[in-house]
């Protein structure tokens, strides 16, 4: 009798060996759907889609899905996460598309609503991280316009009203520019973006007018800018980030 | 007579010692002249070295030894090329460029020529926009990373030979450097056969002087496939914004890559800037024994030339000459073998080291026009300090008992 005990309780333990990998609970093979987490079907708010890529399912696979599944467990209105195997063919046109092919395994990427990738993880992943790609829908524009090689200038306004600043407007104008740059705004009182205004170091308390924040791709504040910056102002900033010594926020400036 | 004529009549009176005395001081100058000049420009050529390349740092496979900084992918051994792609999604502090490398032997119209795979640049810029969240972080946001807006300046050969990196590089294209070309007749638009799989060339790089003109430069993919290497590199070249981050990185990239070894341009360097180093010790190692022997050879001949003339100074003397006149004529004949001692020094080592440099530093070495005033003033006060003794010697000779003598 002994035998059929030892059998079935391994057996018992494969399967939940089994329900336990996060990486089998994820989408099958060939799959690049996300679960669905409204099962009545209501219109539910686009989420952030975390890819998990993978070589091979081992150890650190293991690892790596499980601290994603942790965290996002925070997340369950926000993020979805799924597995793609970059080995799978049938996964030839995802991993194309981001072009992780020859990326360190396993890695996750965060991708927006809009489709902008807002984050990058390999070999850990932390709830910092996580949280840190889950940006506000500006954010989400800009990072989008930023991979697609686009200047972008950010309109930070303290009212629908305010018109984008001369200095913005013709920096968007200039030839040397126009295809290469484009503009997003927001209001500065909007608590969606709450997160973008922090991290600007803008006070909303004290805030009135315009101001203009210009980002350059692959990922880089230029400068936050009054109202009154020229174009020229602008553009001069946006060479010198070219060199990242010569950025007076550069800490090997001072 | 006056002393000046004094003077310039004992020198031609007793050329013997005046050459010796020219000797003397000759010598030590255009030792001093000589490996100063071939020092500057050593140091020159580092500073050089050291501007085109940036504040540089290598990730290198363990075990490597870095002779030839140009030649850091020549080693054979490999790392993951996943680790470039590592260094991109880690976006450290300061690093500007990331070009990995591997280089095989290939053979191009029956010549050996050295094929190094390079990964261009755009293959990086997509995961580098995966981490654009950190622009809107406001701190030191210009140190994470830097803007690419202004990166087309630069042509793909000059990127390729100024700045170790290419921006763009199709799969079957290749980038020749200066001697290749010219040993194989190549020119841009060409095409040629390596590895068995047809190239077009690109470009020409111009001449560098290193190592990289008798390459030839293709996709790191395709050259990976043709030499059947896997997804391997032999070197990943970091460009770091500036000195002061190129040294802040070396910290994090050992501790990201602790299984590879991580070396700066300047610990590259060092090896050069140490025999410079050397060098400036030694010229003044051997002025310092020059200078001893020149001394004592001047004051030697300078003694017995007192000696000698007792019986002139002592006449001088009692005719009316003062002390001071005797002082006069002895070290204003010091002073004119010393300024001639400079002025010959100087050209005689600069001759030595424009001849000299070539060969024994491997640079071209020009006059330094700096070392002229330095030289001559030197000389000049070694003779008369050296002649100070003998010219006080002289100034005590009493005439009478010259005259006794007599």
């Amino acid at each position: 009798m002994r035998v059929p005990i030892v059998l079935l309780l391994g057996a018992a333990l494969c399967c939940v060996a089994c329900l336990a990998d996060p990486c089998r609970a994820q989408s099958a093979p060939g799959s690049v759907a996300f679960r669905p987490t409204d099962p009545a079907g209501a219109p539910v708010e686009p989420k952030f889609k975390f890819i998990l890529f993978t070589k091979e399912n081992n150890a650190n696979t293991q690892r790596v899905a499980t601290e994603l599944a942790s965290s996002l467990g925070r997340w369950p209105q926000r993020a979805e996460w799924t597995t793609i195997s970059i080995t799978d063919p049938a996964h030839r046109e995802i991993v194309e598309r981001y072009q992780v092919g020859r990326a360190p395994m396993p890695l996750v990427l965060c991708v927006a609503p809009n489709g902008a990738v807002t984050g990058a993880m390999t070999g850990r992943v932390t709830d910092k991280q996580v949280d840190s790609a889950l940006v506000t829908p500006t954010m989400t524009r800009c990072m989008k316009s930023l991979q697609a090689g686009k200047t972008v200038v950010v309109h930070v306004k303290s009212d629908d009203s305010v018109p984008l600043p001369a200095g913005a407007a013709a920096f968007l104008a200039d030839p040397a520019f126009q295809d290469r740059a484009t503009t997003e705004s927001y209001v500065i009182n909007d608590p969606v973006e709450a997160r973008f205004v922090k991290d600007m170091e803008i006070d909303p308390a004290t805030f009135s007018g315009s101001t203009v924040v210009v980002l350059a791709p692959p990922g880089v504040l230029v400068g936050k800018f009054p109202a009154t910056a020229t174009a020229a102002e602008i553009a001069a900033k946006l060479h010198a980030a070219g060199k990242c010594c010569d950025d007076p926020n550069c800490k090997h400036n001072h | 007579m006056t002393p000046n004529k004094l003077i310039w009549k004992e020198l031609w009176q007793r050329p013997t010692a005046m050459i010796t005395c020219l000797l003397a001081i000759t010598l030590g100058i255009t030792a001093l002249v000589a490996i100063r000049s071939v020092t500057v420009f050593s140091e020159q050529a580092v500073k050089e070295q050291l501007a085109a390349l940036g504040a540089n740092v290598l990730l290198l496979p363990q075990g490597v030894s870095l002779e030839d900084y140009y030649a850091a992918d020549s080693h054979g051994a490999t790392l993951p090329e996943e680790y470039a792609s590592q260094l991109v999604l880690a976006n450290l502090e300061g690093v500007e460029h990331i070009s990995a490398k591997l280089t095989v032997p290939a053979e191009l119209k029956g010549s050996s020529v050295t094929l190094t795979g390079v990964l261009p640049q755009s293959e990086f810029k997509v995961l580098a926009s995966y981490q654009s969240v950190q622009a809107f972080s406001n701190a030191h946001a210009a140190c994470k990373q830097r803007s690419t807006v202004g990166d087309i300046e630069l042509s793909a050969t000059e990127s390729l030979a100024k700045r170790r990196f290419i921006e763009k590089l199709a799969v079957n294209e290749a980038v020749v450097g200066a001697d290749v070309a010219q040993s194989a007749g190549l020119k841009t638009g060409d095409k040629v056969s390596l590895l068995g799989y047809p190239f077009q060339i690109s470009g020409v790089m111009p001449a560098t002087g290193t190592v990289d003109d008798s390459r030839v430069f293709a996709h790191l993919h395709t050259v990976q496939r043709l030499a059947k290497k896997g997804e391997t590199v032999n070197v990943i070249e970091i460009m770091a914004c500036c000195e002061d981050a190129a040294g802040g990185l070396t910290g994090q990239l050992a501790d990201t890559f602790p299984d590879a070894k991580v070396v700066t341009i300047t610990q590259v360097v060092d090896t050069q800037v140490a025999v410079n180093r050397l060098m400036t010790q030694l010229s003044y190692l051997f002025f310092a024994i020059l200078l001893v022997v020149g001394i004592a050879s001047i004051a030697g001949t300078m003694f017995s030339n007192v000696t000698e003339r007792r019986r002139e100074i002592g006449t001088l003397m009692a005719l009316g000459a003062t002390p001071n006149l005797v002082a006069r004529l002895f070290l204003g004949k010091a002073l004119v073998i010393g300024l001639a001692g400079g002025v010959i020094g100087y050209l005689g080592g600069t001759v030595l080291a424009i001849g000299l440099g070539p060969n024994l530093a491997g640079i071209p070495v020009e006059p330094v026009l700096s070392l002229a005033p330095l030289a001559v003033i030197v000389a000049a006060v070694v003779a008369l300090v050296a002649s100070y003794p003998p010219a006080r010697r002289a100034t005590m000779i009493d005439p009478c008992i010259c005259f006794r003598e007599v």
